[in-house]
């Protein structure tokens, strides 16, 4: 019974044939001229369109990087000039001995001072104009200095320092345009002793970020490897690819071994009907 | 046997043509199978548009890789493979392959000397088309392409076990559908008699 249902629809439909729309053979003839391959192709320059934009951004990103301190240091910094002036200003009454004590301070003082001779370094100039004021008098140099530090740094304790706190609000007045005094910290004018200073403050990040001059060195082979790991990434794809349609074609083959004596049987007995 | 020969010989020069790509050769070839691929093709997807895309399809891969065709074992056999390979990876996409449909077991047996002199293929297709997707590609597999259940499994990834009853409940279901036909059939020819 099983067969002769088998049988039934085998004879009936086996050879059935559907006549196709003309349509079909333009579709077909279309997609044989331009062949599978043209399919790889597209993939694979897709792929290294793709990795090439890649590439090429994070190449133009690095160069962006390494030219940008001179504007990144300088917004920065601007943010970083409160601080320092802070530090020299308020943050210090915590220890005036420091300030007192140090003669570097006075080093400090004298060399700004001559750079304090440049226009629009307003900040420094006037934080200085204290210490800058003695100077004619060199050899009177250290008490009057140090005295004048100090007031200007606990305001309100006699009259030089009213004048010194006056112009510290002035300070804290011209502190916008601080463009120069963030230019002379890069210049390196601030030794590391403000700079250890800072590292009290959570703004120094920020500051030493800009400071940094070139987070890495330019790598002029990247773009070398980055090409040579393409041609080894598409030769693995283009492998695996290649094994994909083997294996393909295998099971069909193996599948033909296997059906070849049915239809051949098949052919033989209809040969045979014939015959 | 002559004519066979010859016969032969110009589908060997069609294929060689095919293999350098010659548009004719193509063309001549699509001329002489795609009916036969088609028929096929329609067996195991209802929807003639779907069938003719499959077809399409079947022929590009075809014209691709006639190269590999080693000339051994039939031509069309072949390409009927592919055809076949082609429709089943729709069928897999479509993912309606095995749906279980209970059917109870038919008592009496259709008189197949009366169907087949009274039925027309294409009522047996419309039977083969109402079938679930699974029944349907496993029946046409094993009853008219002649795989036996291993080769169905493999070529599905299924287990033979599930060839075999998704083929047992194929046949129960056309058994179905021919004793009904049967009856419509002989009942009208007792109206017209009379």
């Amino acid at each position: 019974m099983e067969n002769k249902i088998d049988r039934l629809f085998r004879e009936k439909l086996g050879g059935m044939e559907v006549p196709p729309a003309p349509r079909n053979w333009e579709a077909i003839s279309r997609g044989a001229a331009r062949p599978k391959t043209a399919v790889h192709w597209a993939r694979w320059a897709a792929a290294a369109a793709l990795l090439l934009t890649l590439g090429l951004g994070y190449v133009f990103e690095r160069s962006m990087r390494r030219s940008e301190p001179a504007g990144g240091s300088l917004s920065e910094a601007v943010g970083s000039a409160p601080a320092r002036e802070g530090q020299g200003g308020p943050a210090t009454p915590g220890r005036p001995q420091d300030s007192l004590a140090q003669p570097e301070n006075r080093a400090e003082a004298a060399d700004p001072g001559q750079a304090a001779v440049q226009p629009g370094l307003r900040q420094v100039a006037v934080e200085r104009s204290g210490d800058v004021k003695p100077q004619p008098a060199p050899d009177m140099q250290d008490e009057p200095e140090a005295q004048s530090l100090l007031t200007a740094l606990i305001p309100g304790e006699d009259e030089a320092a009213d004048g010194a706190s006056g112009m510290l609000i002035a300070a804290d007045q011209v502190q916008q345009p601080d463009v120069a005094a963030a230019q002379l910290a890069d210049n390196g004018v601030q030794p590391e002793a403000a700079q250890t200073a800072f590292e009290a403050l959570p703004i120094r990040i920020v500051y030493k970020k800009g400071l940094e001059p070139e987070p890495e060195p330019y790598d002029k082979g990247l773009m070398q490897r980055g090409m040579e790991k393409l041609t080894a990434l598409t030769d693995e794809l283009k492998l695996s690819e290649e094994a994909r349609e083997k294996l393909r074609n295998t099971k069909e083959d193996l599948l033909a071994f296997n059906i070849r004596d049915l239809i051949n049987r098949k052919n033989n007995e209809n040969n045979e009907l014939e015959e | 046997m002559k004519l066979h020969i010859q016969r032969s010989l110009s589908e060997k020069e069609l294929i060689q043509g095919c293999r350098q790509g010659q548009e004719k050769a193509r063309r001549r070839l699509y001329e002489l199978y795609s009916g036969r691929m088609l028929g096929l093709c329609r067996r195991y997807v209802g929807d003639r548009d779907t069938a003719e895309d499959i077809m399409i399809q079947g022929f590009m891969r075809v014209f691709g890789r006639i190269a590999q065709y080693s000339g051994e074992g039939s031509f069309e056999g072949w390409m009927k493979r592919i055809m076949i390979n082609e429709a089943l990876g729709y069928l897999r996409k479509a993912k309606t392959m095995y749906l279980e449909v209970d059917i109870e077991k038919a008592e009496q047996e259709p008189d197949f000397g009366f169907l087949e002199s009274h039925l027309e293929a294409a009522e047996l297709l419309a039977m083969i088309d109402r079938m679930p997707p699974g029944y349907k590609t496993v029946f046409n597999l094993y009853a008219i392409e002649g795989y036996n259940h291993r080769e169905i499994g493999a070529l599905l990834g299924i287990s033979e076990n599930t060839s075999k009853s998704q083929l047992s409940r194929a046949r129960m279901y056309l058994q179905h559908q021919l004793l009904e036909r049967e009856r419509v059939e002989k009942l009208n020819m007792k109206q017209n008699g009379k």
